[in-house]
């Protein structure tokens, strides 16, 4: 059995030898993770191993907008959002579904930060390659919002998510 | 938070894989005409399939359990997920 704790990041944890394979990812969680969270940028949340305190999975969620430019929605020109900015799991630990569990837990802390702050969307940004596998594969509830360059933005809207729990 | 140039550079040499997310927030996004339009209509449109009314429902319920267990989890029940 393989205890662990989800937590947020705090100075104990040990994460210098996270690899999830990406280095951006990395980079964020090494040099920036806990600087922004200290500065109240970003919150990073994460799964680590009970025993050593190892960082296995991290997601990372901040408030953002999104400008409607010229037009409105609902009256107003920036619609208020849950940014999902970094979600990583160690190379270790892939397919154990630990990524499915942290969105799920970002849907969660999504809802309550909509319940005191109201935010509408949870946005996430995934490759193309892998844009069919959470639109189409898994009935996470993303819908498509823009492709870029090399990649999707994806949303889910936490109104739905709030009125499906019962 | 905000996608630092350097993170922007170390992007271009990696390569994604699943259960990796990132969000390249370096640029303001501003919606097309066409983009609100349609994103109104997405959000008006309260129909969901019982499959994604599943996965919200089980989202729901593995945090409240993993409050009730004070966020200590085991791997194994993550795999059951």
């Amino acid at each position: 059995m393989t205890d662990l704790i989800f937590k947020e990041l705090d100075r104990d944890i040990i994460f210098e030898i996270f690899d999830c394979g990406d280095q951006a990812i990395n980079y964020f969680l090494n040099n920036l993770a806990l600087l922004n969270q200290e500065q109240k940028l970003s919150k990073t949340y994460m799964f680590c191993l009970k025993d050593s305190n190892k960082i296995i999975a991290f997601l990372t969620l901040s408030a953002s907008q999104l400008n409607t430019g010229d037009a409105r929605i609902f009256g107003i020109d920036k619609v208020p959002i849950v940014l999902l900015g970094r979600l990583g799991v160690d190379n270790n630990y892939k397919n154990k579904k630990l990524g499915i569990a942290l969105i799920k837990i970002a849907l969660e802390k999504s809802l309550e930060a909509s319940k005191i702050i109201a935010c509408r969307l949870l946005l996430v940004e995934t490759t193309l390659d892998m844009k069919s596998y959470y639109l189409e594969k898994v009935n996470m509830g993303f819908e498509w919002f823009r492709d870029r360059k090399n990649s999707s933005i994806l949303f889910i809207d936490l109104k739905k998510y709030e009125e499906n729990l019962q | 938070m905000m996608t630092t140039p350097k993170e922007k550079e170390v992007k271009k040499e990696e390569k994604i894989t699943e259960e990796n997310l990132f969000f390249d927030d370096s640029e303001e996004i501003i919606l097309t005409e066409q983009e609100v339009q349609d994103l109104e209509k997405k959000l008006e449109n309260r129909e969901i399939d019982d499959k994604t009314r599943s996965f919200f429902k089980s989202s729901h319920q593995f945090y409240k359990k993993l409050e009730e267990k004070e966020y200590k989890i085991s791997l194994e029940e993550i795999e059951k997920l």
